[in-house]
């Protein structure tokens, strides 16, 4: 069979029509459009009003819990993207459109507030669930009917219960990179 | 239901492209040589990591290292819709640059570096050092072995990314602890 000869060559063609298909869509329908600019608008003040939010004296730690909801958020945005889990079907930028849906801005940022302003795991833990009951029950229906976000094979239960676990699971690693430093410090002074 | 033409075509581009990929995958990669050869990789440069890394100083280690991976996924990401080069060979089907060799490679000798060199003099040497290794040794390297391909690509190009990269982040995390130290004497702690 020709594909298995020659398979990436066949991916490598498809990724071409994919990107031109991405950047046709976008410079003839996204760019410069009223949705284009609303969606630039919700970025910019979401990261300012973040950015005021932000405890400047515990800025390393709360960024440190910010980076790495970034990247496991980006990782399974793209993922679920791949695997035509959900789309979203208007672009800031066409090349990896992931990292410019607004899903991968506030689910992090969001949830490193809550890092920042909940310090024991009984208080962070109400509020993880409660910050991801509004992100999936009220945030993407919202932007799905305002046709930011489509669900294609999945729900908002999901969202909610992986939401949850991703926002556990950093706490663990930030708390746990926190304390091996404190103990290595202890020893060495 | 507003099925537009221009997102359902992405989406089964999207579709087709992800099905060739796991194809490929399933046929030629998993549980082959060169899938275990990934995963050793990876699993090496996470161990020498853990071993070099300053137990005392790791949240800002990781931070530099978070940093680090976010801006390699993008990039390669990017570079890969665009053509500009391709892995043929992943761990994981999804998501390539999640398990490309940049991925397990990169951060942890950024980081590394950061942690080693605490001048900008000794850092920019390093850097240099670092770039020049990983354009005309290691990448030659990986796409002699097939686990790299250049499509529309040249060693050299990437020269300039890697060391901008390596300043850039620098300055970030140096930045980030600066803002704290200041935000810690202006409230007398």
């Amino acid at each position: 069979m020709l594909l298995s000869v020659t398979s990436w060559a066949a991916e490598i063609e498809i990724q071409k029509m994919l990107t031109s298909a991405h950047m046709e869509k976008w410079l003839q329908q996204d760019v410069f459009h009223f949705k284009w600019w609303l969606l630039l608008g919700l970025f910019t003040l979401t990261i300012l009003l973040w950015w005021r939010l932000l405890n400047k004296t515990r800025i390393p730690e709360v960024l440190l819990y910010t980076v790495l909801t970034t990247i496991v958020m980006m990782s399974i945005d793209e993922c679920g993207e791949e695997l035509i889990l959900w789309v979203y079907p208007i672009y800031l930028f066409p090349i990896f459109p992931v990292i410019t849906a607004i899903n991968l801005l506030f689910v992090p940022l969001a949830l490193s507030l809550a890092y920042q302003y909940f310090p024991t795991w009984k208080s962070f833990s109400s509020a993880a669930i409660i910050i991801a009951g509004l992100l999936s029950f009220i945030f993407e229906p919202a932007l799905a009917w305002a046709d930011f976000y489509r669900l294609l094979n999945w729900s908002y239960g999901y969202s909610f219960l992986l939401y949850i676990a991703v926002a556990l699971i950093i706490r663990g690693a930030v708390v746990l990179i926190y304390s091996i430093a404190e103990n290595a410090q202890r020893h060495s002074s | 239901m507003f099925f537009d033409t221009e997102v359902s075509t992405a989406v089964e581009l999207q579709k087709l492209l992800t099905y060739l990929r796991i194809n490929e995958w399933l046929q030629e990669d998993l549980f082959h040589f060169r899938w275990f050869f990934l995963i050793g990789v990876f699993a090496f440069s996470a161990l020498v990591w853990c071993k070099l890394v300053d137990k005392s100083r790791l949240p800002e280690v990781t931070l530099h290292a978070g940093l680090t991976a976010i801006i390699t996924l993008i990039l390669d990401e990017m570079g890969e819709e665009l053509t500009l080069w391709e892995y043929p060979a992943d761990i994981i089907a999804i998501f390539p640059p999640l398990s490309a060799v940049d991925l397990a490679s990169l951060p942890m000798i950024y980081s590394l570096i950061y942690q080693y060199c605490k001048t900008w003099k000794t850092f920019l040497w390093a850097t240099l050092l670092m770039a020049t290794v990983f354009c005309f040794i290691l990448e030659p390297l990986l796409v002699w072995s097939d686990f790299y391909l250049l499509l529309k690509w040249k060693y050299y190009y990437g020269f300039p990314i890697y060391i901008t990269m390596a300043i850039f982040i620098r300055w970030m995390v140096l930045k980030i602890y600066a803002i704290a130290r200041k935000s810690k004497e202006k409230k007398g702690v």
